[in-house]
């Protein structure tokens, strides 16, 4: 029986290595924004911890689950937090946005022994205030399995009010990159 | 080289800004955020005063920003009236081999009044003459600004028009010694376009400054960022003083390395007609590093060399400062630096001053 065993792993070494699923930690990445406020083109420069989740590769297809707290976004300005948080957001009712994709193709070709990867799009789904849109996230992979991804969006597809203070007001789209390893 | 420690007093006067171009690393990348005059300084717009609680001064109670300091309900007045002003003051002391004294000079002492509308705003300046005895007041600004579309401005008036960096100290060789320091304020057209990532003014000047000196002139700049926490650009000046041309060409960058420290620059290269055709260099950088909010460690160099052709003709300042802006109306700046003077033969000497500002 032992030796029976012993015959499936050697017969099986591709299943030593179909990818068991990938804990991804707030500490070995990063979050950043840039939204654009007006008049004046203010640059409002956002970041975060990275992303909490997992992620797993199975037959060259990518899926995973990635969350971010709320109240981890940091603009800079103790009172535009507050804002953003607590005003537009509303932590309190939705206190977490979370990216989800399913079973994307990952490129021909791409190995876990090689996973280096230039621009590679994928389909996501982001939940943020309470409503789940479709996201295209364009993401690249170093040889040290390094992730960098990015999106955009719209505030008001998320039912987010338009966020203005004392005459400076923020344009709809947000660009959002996020930094991670696997 | 004997060197003593020489205390110097500061130039009369100073330029009427209190602009705070090291807010580029917070993405503050154009001035009219938080300030009414598109090429910064003067009143503050709402958002300005804001800022000035939230992220320039180490403390602040709520409605301090404004220039009633909280005691009055802001919905009193009219929305979009800014009120605005400045005072300044030097203490200096100068010490040489030869003598020692110290002064107390108030240098600057203005206000302004500005009404904004949708796509209208207008301002006008009042200030004492601090080059006179009795320092009668005077308007050494006032101008019309209308706002054309999100991108097109034009502001037609009596100021200083845009050229290199903006900054306040006017006794930088980039500023008061090429003619943007205190009464330099003309008649003046100017047109500004500003996109996301870059903006081109133009400006064209008649008459003559207050100190009579002539300023018909045409300017040029283009700025424009390569990230979120930067601006470089390229200014020109075309002006015939007495009949003799003079061009004057900048580059200068603002550079939020991090959001605690930023560099701001600045160098011109002038050629000027008189004497024959003279040309001239000016630079000024300033490393700046926030340890606390509001409170900043800076190191400056500054250089000016009139006559590039002359061999002895130049200055050098370099050296170390804080700046601390300790409640929102309130910045304090205190400088030691070296100043090498080859053309007065006085070697290098130690130079310092503590300067004092209040903005309403």
């Amino acid at each position: 029986m032992k030796n029976f065993l012993f015959l499936i792993c050697l017969l099986s070494p591709l299943t030593l290595w179909s990818l068991p699923r990938y804990e991804v930690v707030p500490e070995s990445g990063r979050l950043e924004f840039l939204a654009v406020g007006s008049p004046g083109f203010l640059k409002i420069n956002g970041k975060s911890t990275g992303p909490k989740g997992w992620v797993t590769i199975e037959n060259q297809k990518v899926s995973g689950e990635l969350e971010i707290p709320i109240r981890q976004l940091d603009t800079g300005m103790a009172l535009r937090n507050d804002h953003l948080q607590n005003k537009y957001l509303e932590a309190d009712k939705f206190p977490k946005a979370t990216l989800t994709f399913q079973q994307q193709p990952l490129p021909q070709g791409w190995s876990r022994e090689n996973p280096k990867l230039s621009k590679t799009v994928l389909d996501g789904v982001l939940s943020l205030h309470g409503v789940q849109k479709p996201v295209r996230i364009e993401f690249s992979m170093s040889e040290h399995a390094d992730v960098q991804a990015q999106f955009k969006i719209k505030l008001t597809d998320y039912q987010v009010d338009i966020p203005s203070f004392m005459g400076v007001t923020v344009a709809d789209q947000v660009e959002v990159n996020v930094k991670t390893k696997l | 080289m004997k060197s003593g420690l020489l205390f110097l007093i500061l130039l009369l006067g100073v330029e009427k800004l209190s602009a705070f171009p090291q807010l580029i690393r917070h993405g503050y990348t154009s001035c009219n955020t938080c300030h009414l005059s598109p090429r910064g300084g003067g009143v503050m717009t709402d958002y300005g005063r804001a800022l000035s609680k939230e992220l320039l001064s180490s403390w602040s109670y709520d409605g301090e920003e404004n220039w009633h300091f909280g005691a009055l309900n802001n919905e009193t007045f009219p929305k979009g009236l800014l009120l605005g002003g400045d005072i300044r003051a030097v203490q200096s002391h100068i010490k040489t081999p030869q003598m020692t004294r110290g002064r107390f000079i108030k240098m600057q002492e203005q206000v302004e009044l500005a009404y904004r509308m949708e796509r209208i705003a207008m301002s006008v300046s009042g200030a004492s003459d601090t080059t006179e005895k009795s320092r009668p007041w005077y308007l050494p600004q006032y101008y019309l600004l209308g706002q054309l579309s999100q991108e097109i401005s034009v502001r037609v008036g009596r100021f200083l028009p845009r050229f290199g960096l903006a900054m306040p100290d006017h006794i930088l060789s980039t500023r008061g010694p090429l003619g943007f320091g205190y009464q330099k304020e003309r008649d003046t057209v100017e047109m500004f376009y500003q996109k996301e990532k870059w903006d081109l003014s133009l400006a064209t000047t008649f008459n003559k400054t207050k100190d009579h000196s002539d300023a018909q002139g045409l300017y040029g700049q283009v700025s424009w960022s390569l990230g979120s926490r930067d601006r470089w650009g390229i200014s020109f000046e075309h002006r015939s003083p007495q009949k003799q041309n003079l061009e004057s060409y900048s580059f200068f960058g603002q550079w939020g390395l991090t959001e605690k420290i930023y560099l701001l620059t600045d160098t011109v290269w002038q050629k000027r007609q008189q004497g024959g055709g003279e040309e001239g260099v000016y630079h000024f950088a300033q490393l700046g590093f926030e340890m606390e909010k509001g409170f900043h460690l800076l190191i400056l160099e500054d250089f000016q060399k009139n006559k590039i052709s002359a061999p002895n003709l130049s200055q050098n300042q370099y050296g170390v400062g804080v700046a601390f802006y300790p409640r929102p109306h309130w910045e304090f700046q205190a400088f030691w630096t070296r100043k090498r003077e080859l053309n007065r033969g006085r070697g290098e000497n130690g130079v310092a001053w503590l300067l004092m500002h209040f903005y309403l």
